[in-house]
This record gives C-alpha cells, structure tokens and sequence, in this order.
C-alpha cells in the first residue's frame, strides 16, 4: 500500500510518515501542492492524504489537481479548520473523507483502511477469538453462547470487529454509532464499552476489549 | 425609582411654570390692590374737596347746598354725602352727619375731634356695611369758623373687586398648570421621538449586523451629533469584532497544527517498541491532556464563530417531543451507570421550527450537565410541555444545585460553580453559553431555578411552530 502525504508542516508531515510506515505503509512526503498533481499521476497511490492550507497551491486546487488525473485515487483531507463550511466544501471539491487537527494516528489510519476497502466485499461473519458476529442475521456468540445486544451496543461491537487489532478513537466511535453529534463532552462510549464488556468479557476468557489509554478502545484477544 | 428623560423634563417645566405663574398672581394682585387703593384715596380726596364747597353754615348747623337740576352736582353730592359728618374743631361739637353715618351711631368725642383735628389723617372702620374709609380735613368756613369735615366712602367694593381677583388666581393658576404641565407632556413627546426612534434603531443593531449605521435626520443639530457620535463607535467596533473573527479563525489554524504535530509524536513515542508500561501511561496522560485541549479549543471557537454570527442556523419542524425522547434513551445507559434515574415525561407532541442539530446539542448539554452534576441514586426528569404558543423544555435533576448567585451568572463564558462541588468531569464552562446562544438563535430563553443541595431546573422556552396541525399528545 502506497500513500501519498502532502503537507507543508514538517513535523506534522513526519509523524504521520512515521506512524503510517509502521503499520507497513509506504509513504511519500511533498511539503507543497504544486507537483502533487503529476506525482499522483506518474505512480500509482492507493490514498492520498492532503492539508488543505497549503503554501502556494491551496488544498482544494491540489484536489482538483489530482481528480483531473485520477479519477478515482481516495483522498483524505486534514485541516486545521473545522468548520461545517469547510467540511461540507472538502467533500464537495471530491475529498473522500475528512480529519481535523489534531488527530490521532490511530484514528488516521483507522480511516485510510476505511478508504482502502471501500468496494471490497463486505464479511458477513465476523470473528475473533470465540467471539462470532453474523451481520445478517444480526446474532452475536461467544464461546457458543447466544448474546443479546441492545441495538447501540451491537452497532459499537460491530465497528471493534471490522476494526479488530486495530485501536478505534472516541471520536470515530461515535461518529459512526451514534446520530448524535457528542462533541466529547459525554462520556457515552464509556459507559456503552462497559456495557458490552459486562456481556462479551465478564465470565469469558481472555478478555477482549481494551481500552488503549489516549487513543480509545481495541477488540483483540491478544493483550496490547 | 428612576424617571424618564421625559417625566422629568415635564416635571421641571411644570414647576417651573407653577412658580412663575405664582409670582405672576401675587404680583399681580399687590399691584391691582394698590392700584386700586391709590384710585379710592384719590376719590376720596376729589370727595372731600368737592364737599367743602357745598357746605354752608348757620350757627351751631351745616347743610349742604347744591343745583339740584344739574345731575352731575346732584350724582357728586349724592355719593358725597352718603357717609360724612362735620364737627366744630373747637368744640368738638357734631355740626352734621349723614342719615348713612347716624345710623351707625359712631360718635366721637371732643378729645376725639381734638386728636382729629391735630393730625387729620384718613382712617379706617369696620362696620355692618363694610369696612369704611374716612378722610380728616380742617377747613375754615367764610364766616370764620374752623371744623372737621370726615368724608367717608366704602371699601366693599374694592375688596370685593380683590377677593374675586384672587378667587380667580385659585383656580386659573392650578388649571393653567395642569394645561402647561399636558402641554409639555406632548410637546417632550414631540421632542422626544427622534431619540426614542435612535433608540429603536439602535436596539436593533447586534454584533451580526455591526454593518448598520443609524440614520441622521441632517439638520446638524445635538440629536445628530449624539447619532454620528455612535455611529463613530458602531464603525471602530465593527473593525475590531473584524479582527476578531479573523483572528479567531487563525488562532484555529495557529494552534491546531502543532497540537497536531505534539500529538503525533507522542503517539509514536508510546508506540514505540521497547517503551516501558511507565513510559507509555506517560504519553498516554499527555494524549489525554492534548485532547482536552483539542475540545476546550473547539468550543472556545465554536462559540467565538457563533457569537460573531458566522454559524447560520438552518429552519425546519422539528418535533421536539421525539428529539428528547430519543436523546434520553441514548443517554440513558450513562445515567444508569451512576444509578441515576434519568427519565423523560414529555406530556404533549410539540414541534417547533429549528435546527436540528443544534436543538439536539442545546438539550444534550442541559441532559448532560444535569447527569453530571447529579450523585447516584438521584433522578433527571426531562419535560416538553406546550402553553400559549410556547414550548417548554424542562430540564429538573436532583443534583448539587446552585446558590443564587451562582444562577445569575451561570450562563456565562468560562463560569464553573465552585470547584468543590463541581465533578472532575466538568467541562471548561462553556457548555451553558452555548446552549444560552442556542436558545436565542430560535427566539427563545434558558432561565435556571435552582436550590443548593436540592437540585436545578433549567427552562428553555421556544415559540412554537406556527400553523402547526394539532398533533395528538
């Protein structure tokens, strides 16, 4: 997997390098959006991770740099502005996705892979250690034994499963379970990740969801 | 108790008219009775004179000879001779006296006429017909006789003339203040309109529409120089609440990037292999600590960019009653986990016209705090009632409640009630702000009720939607 990171801050630029080689990325860096366009061309990304504030070439013209050439290369975009404004324009210039600063690595590659599998087939079953999740029909087992889940409960099991090894934010957590916009100002996912530990982990072995102080949570069964 | 600029405007002039218009009746009516006064002395005079031609004496008599047929002697006499009376000055003997003056019986004594005759001054009397006025004069008669004439006339008239004067200055001078004080009533009024009119004007300008300027009427007077005055303020504030936005969209820009790059960092640290579990619950607190800046940075902003009116609100029905009840049943895992009972009453469908979302985030802040600030086993009660034209959202805990003071301010930026009571949980202060914005962005309030130890109530009142179908509660 190859990802192209256009950034102008050396720093930011650099841990994000780091960070994503780490889980095997390959990373190329560019500290201004003028030859983001022919890069993205000439080899063959599989995302790009664009800043929107730009030195020079703003954010947006970069996009549409890259979208003249390449249709169909995922593009997350990271601003320093939140904005709905922002976000809804990032979207509509053909962004795939969108991230504010500051973020947490594990939240920015938690959404690359989102990226990547975008179009692959969907698991019905999901799986890990004797914990069982049947998307279909909507039934959750572990060790054999049928679990019931409230529906936020099941919804909050399901992305820790699609996301399994990999340690989820808050911030995406909620983003995709709840239709609400909580703003971390509650502590909702915590007390929804100690619910369902009451249902998967008590009386089970090994225990399964973490909690990876701050990041957010995991589901693994191998302890971080 | 403060007064208008009007009331006492017309106040002043009112008193000050009742002032002037009282020296004006005492004036008025010194003069009058001296005038009149002087009128009278000056009559009796010309009735003295008058009298002594006509006075003949004959012996120890005096009788009065006129031209009976001339009616001007005979209107002179007449009025002359009505109260008089003659005495032989040296004597002291009454020599005549008119029938008018008999009548009264008022006899002077010889000493009388002596005390008369050394200083013959006019003199005054009251009697059944009034007060009467004589005048002394010694005259000698052609047959060498010297007598005291006394030539009297009434003062009735006089006073009567001075007692309706100041009759009418009793009742016109109250009356003509009553109409003065109406008049400028009015006439402040009329004054008053073109500032009451800036006022209006001027209320209407916020830190939204700081682009306004108000209106002057171009007569250069200190009305307009009052309106370019504040006009004057309006443009530099306008300027500067400029730099504030502008600077509050780079202080996002400015802090986030290296927050971002902090972060970053300390996250590959704790990744880092080989980092001991020491060294990772280190980086792990920093993270945390980064986070929170992150959010204390996004209200802050959020708030700034709302107060400075770059946050347009979007308008649809919005059913108020299923928005509370779905927020509760979210929320209510979170008040479980504390034994808290956190329940919704909504009594009747309300819908309003709104921002959803922000609706939403007004009713989970108020929710939020309200499980916040109350202990375990206590109880939340949300409410959305319907009255006159108003929703009513209701947000009752049995928490640590607020002290008045407390209350007052407990809406404004960065307030936290005191610290020892507060949970560590509490956010930066914001939140209420927020949800105060919020309310007033759909033309409603938040007012908060609250009793230490006993718990708060916040109340949000929203107008309803309008032409909304009668829903079934």
């Amino acid at each position: 997997m190859r990802v192209l990171v256009i950034e102008d801050d050396r720093k930011v630029a650099s841990f994000i390098q780091t960070g994503l080689e780490q889980e095997g990325y390959a990373v190329d860096l560019l500290h201004d959006g003028e030859p983001a366009g022919d890069q993205a061309h000439a080899i063959d990304y599989d995302a790009a991770v664009l800043d929107l504030m730009l030195p020079g070439r703003s954010g947006f013209q970069v996009l549409r740099d890259i979208r003249a050439r390449k249709v169909s290369l995922p593009v997350l975009i990271l601003t320093a502005k939140d904005a709905l404004e922002e976000r809804v324009a990032g979207l509509d210039a053909g962004a795939d996705d969108y991230m504010t600063k500051p973020f947490a690595l594990a939240e920015l590659s938690a959404r690359l892979r989102a990226l990547l599998r975008r179009g692959a087939p969907r698991e019905s079953v999901l799986r890990v250690a004797d914990l069982e999740m049947d998307t279909i029909r909507r039934k959750v087992r572990r060790a054999g034994m049928s679990i019931e889940l409230k529906p936020k409960e099941y919804a909050l099991l399901e992305i820790l499963l699609r996301h399994a090894d990999r340690p989820l934010t808050k911030a995406l957590i909620i983003e995709h379970v709840w239709d609400i916009h909580f703003d971390s100002i509650s502590n909702v996912v915590e007390v929804h990740i100690n619910s369902l530990r009451n249902k998967i982990d008590k009386g089970f072995d090994p225990p399964l969801i973490h909690t990876v102080r701050g990041v957010g949570y995991v589901l693994s069964d191998t302890p971080s | 108790m403060t007064l208008t600029l009007r009331t006492r405007l017309v106040a002043i002039s009112t008193i000050a008219s009742g002032l002037l218009l009282t020296a004006l009746g005492v004036a008025s009516y010194d003069v009058l009775s001296r005038h009149l006064d002087a009128d009278l002395a000056q009559r009796l005079a010309e009735l003295t004179d008058g009298l002594h031609g006509y006075l003949h004496f004959d012996d120890d008599t005096a009788s009065i000879a006129f031209d009976a047929s001339d009616t001007d002697q005979a209107a002179f006499v007449h009025e002359a001779t009505r109260y008089y009376r003659a005495y032989d000055a040296a004597t002291g003997r009454l020599l005549v006296e008119s029938g008018g003056l008999a009548a009264l019986a008022l006899h002077a004594t010889p000493r009388d006429v002596q005390a008369f005759r050394a200083a013959p001054k006019p003199f005054e009397i009251s009697t059944r017909y009034g007060r009467l006025r004589f005048s002394n004069s010694v005259r000698t008669s052609a047959d060498g006789r010297t007598y005291l004439l006394q030539v009297g006339v009434a003062l009735e008239p006089m006073d009567a003339a001075l007692a309706r004067y100041r009759d009418l200055l009793l009742w016109s001078v109250p009356v003509a203040l009553l109409v003065a004080g109406a008049a400028a009533w009015w006439l402040s009024e009329f004054a008053l309109l073109p500032l009451s009119r800036v006022a209006v004007a001027a209320q209407e300008i916020d830190v939204q529409t700081l682009e306004r300027r108000l209106p002057t009427r171009g007569v250069g007077d200190e009305l307009d120089q009052v309106v370019d005055a504040f006009n004057g303020t309006l443009c530099r504030l306008e300027h500067a609440v400029g730099e504030m936005r502008q600077f509050s969209a780079a202080l996002a820009h400015e802090l986030r990037t290296p927050l971002a790059a902090l972060r970053g960092e300390i996250e590959l640290t704790s990744r880092t292999f080989g980092s001991s579990p020491a060294q990772r619950d280190r980086c792990a607190s920093q993270m945390e600590e980064i986070d929170r800046l992150t959010r204390l940075i996004d209200q802050i902003l959020t708030l700034a960019r709302a107060e400075a009116g770059q946050i347009r609100l979007t308008r649809a029905p919005v059913n108020l009653t299923e928005l509370a009840v779905s927020l509760v049943e979210q929320l209510e895992p979170m008040a479980a986990a504390k034994s808290i009972d956190l329940r919704c009453e909504p009594l009747q469908a309300v819908m309003v016209d709104g921002d959803f979302g922000w609706l939403q985030r007004l009713l989970l802040n108020l929710v939020d705090n309200a499980v916040k600030f109350t202990r375990e086993h206590g109880h939340v009660v949300v409410r959305v009632t319907r009255e006159d034209g108003t929703a009513r959202v209701e947000v009752q805990d049995t928490g640590v409640g607020l002290s008045s003071a407390d209350a007052r301010q407990a809406f404004e930026r960065f307030f936290r009630a005191d610290p020892a009571r507060s949970p560590s949980t509490a956010g930066a202060g914001l939140g209420l702000s927020l949800v105060r914005w919020i309310a007033a962005q759909h033309r409603g309030t938040v007012t908060v009720q609250s009793r230490l130890a006993e718990g708060s109530t916040f109340t949000v009142t929203l107008p309803l939607r309008r032409d909304a179908p009668a829903l079934a509660g």
